[in-house]
């Protein structure tokens, strides 16, 4: 009974500590597992010693490793299979900001340079005269940064001069595995962005994050 | 050989193996009612808290779950919750607490049907069947069927989940290189552009757009997960006319016709095609 108490207790200190330490549940649910399969085999150890018969101690430690083997791989083949759909849910998100963002930003460029290019004579607008008469964004009057907010993405007129216009989108959701201290548009770190820059040479599009 | 079954010994051995199925059968809907009823009164019944021991299960629903949190764009909070108290809770119900209950209730059933004189009805080892049963037999079960389905299902996952990823990639980048197209057709050629034409460009080698004007004359490869095997997009370009083009783009993926002609030679992978006029694009998918 004491040994149930205790190994308990090591298994709760075991999943906390772990929990408060790393956020990761999963972690804190491996170290309370691997408390509890040296509490079992030990327990296993100890009840299959004389005078436990030897065809009793054949079965049970046969039964106990099959059960033991099957569950180490069942976990095994959880956390793999959870953190796939983790990554991949991840990704998929990732995918879809970048095919937004792409077709938020892209009519903006094609538009301007396209409306810039069909200017003939002498009395040709700046690039930024005109973006500001073709955008969808309320530029106002003067070259200064505005937001716009589409669902979690945030779209932002970043630099606005007569021969260089560029666009940013910027999402919500931090990325896990990339540039975590990227610097964003507005301030904070690791979000996913893009960034469209128009200039007279034509468009050029970056992933940034 | 006749299969008979004795009815008078089931009746006078209270441990016989069918009754300790009776026992682990009615523990086992014991426990569920008090799973469901505890969750429900500490008004915290979610598909994650539960006392079955299944916690690698319940872990990954709980990752799965905070990835659609996030995939939704909401911020994700590290912090206990009663899913977590449940969690811990049912490993230490499932590894510790029942086997030991288990072997007991063993050991001792061993022990009474050896006694000659045993004359009262074995409540401690009906309960001890009936309380730890379920739970081992749980374990047991899903430690021989666990590793064989979820592996079929990881296989399957993998497979269905890379295809898509690898289609929405390859759409992404083909939306790119149209924009690079678009952007060539705009810039004036003195500044390396086609200066209003795809097609019969004012300069000296090749008069038509190519995919090196537009830096997709290699296969773009692109990391988007760390641990994603991500596969290169491939594009070819036909110009119909001095506004009108079109580009397509394959992958290494098997698509879902295995006898589809891709564009660059190759056979049954995927592939898309986008239509480009100079200010719009439309894009369609051809194997997927």
């Amino acid at each position: 009974m004491i040994w149930i108490l205790a190994s308990s207790i090591l298994v709760a200190m075991a999943f906390i500590a772990t929990f408060l330490t790393t956020g990761n549940t999963w972690d804190a649910a491996i170290a309370g597992g691997i408390v509890s399969l040296v509490f079992v085999i030990g327990f296993l150890y100890r009840i299959t010693r004389p005078p436990t018969s030897s065809t009793q101690r054949r079965w049970t430690i046969a039964i106990s490793s099959i059960v033991i083997v099957g569950t180490i791989l069942h976990w095994n083949i959880m956390y793999r299979m959870t953190q796939w759909q983790y990554d991949t849910l991840h990704l998929i998100r990732k995918i879809i900001f970048h095919g937004v963002a792409q077709g938020m930003l892209q009519p903006e460029g094609v538009n301007t340079l396209g409306e810039y290019a069909a200017q003939h004579g002498l009395q040709r607008k700046s690039l930024g005269d005109v973006f500001r008469e073709t955008t969808k964004f309320d530029t106002g009057d003067s070259a200064v940064v505005v937001g716009k907010e589409w669902g979690h993405m945030s779209m932002f007129v970043s630099s606005l001069s007569d021969t260089e216009v560029v666009l940013v989108a910027q999402d919500s959701i931090t990325i896990d595995g990339e540039d975590s201290h990227f610097k964003n548009f507005d301030g904070r770190y690791g979000m996913t962005q893009d960034r469209l820059r128009i200039t007279k040479r034509g468009l050029e599009y970056e992933i940034q994050n | 050989m006749k299969f008979k079954i004795n009815w008078q010994r089931i009746k006078s051995d209270p441990l016989h193996i069918l009754w300790i199925t009776g026992y682990v059968m009615a523990g086992g809907f014991v426990l569920g009612l008090a799973n469901t009823g505890l969750a429900r009164i500490i008004g915290a019944a979610t598909p994650h808290t539960t006392l079955i021991p299944v916690p690698h299960i319940v872990s990954g629903g709980m990752l799965i779950a905070e990835a659609l949190e996030r995939f939704s764009g909401h911020p994700i909070f590290h912090t206990w919750r009663v899913e977590h108290t449940f969690l811990v809770a049912s490993i230490i119900l499932g590894y510790i607490v029942a086997l030991p209950i288990f072997l007991w209730a063993l050991r001792e059933r061993s022990r009474w049907r050896q006694d000659e004189h045993r004359k009262k009805f074995p409540v401690k080892i009906a309960l001890g069947f009936g309380s730890s049963g379920p739970i081992v037999v749980f374990i047991a079960i899903t430690a021989v069927t666990g590793p064989i389905l979820s592996s079929a299902v990881l296989t399957s996952l993998k497979s269905a989940q890379t295809l898509q990823a690898n289609i929405d990639a390859l759409i992404s980048d083909a939306n790119l290189v149209a924009l690079k197209a678009q952007s060539f057709y705009f810039v004036s050629t003195k500044e390396g552009g086609g200066g209003g034409r795809w097609k019969n460009i004012d300069r000296e080698y090749v008069s038509e757009i190519t995919l090196k004007d537009i830096e997709a004359e290699s296969p773009i490869t692109r990391i988007y997960g760390s641990s994603f095997p991500m596969k290169r997009s491939e594009f070819a370009l036909e110009v119909y006319s001095e506004d009108s083009l079109a580009i397509w783009g394959t992958r290494n993926d098997r698509g879902s016709d295995a006898n589809f002609a891709n564009k660059n030679g190759q056979r049954g992978k995927i592939e898309i095609h986008v239509t480009v006029s100079p200010r719009n694009f439309h894009l369609s998918v051809d194997n997927n």
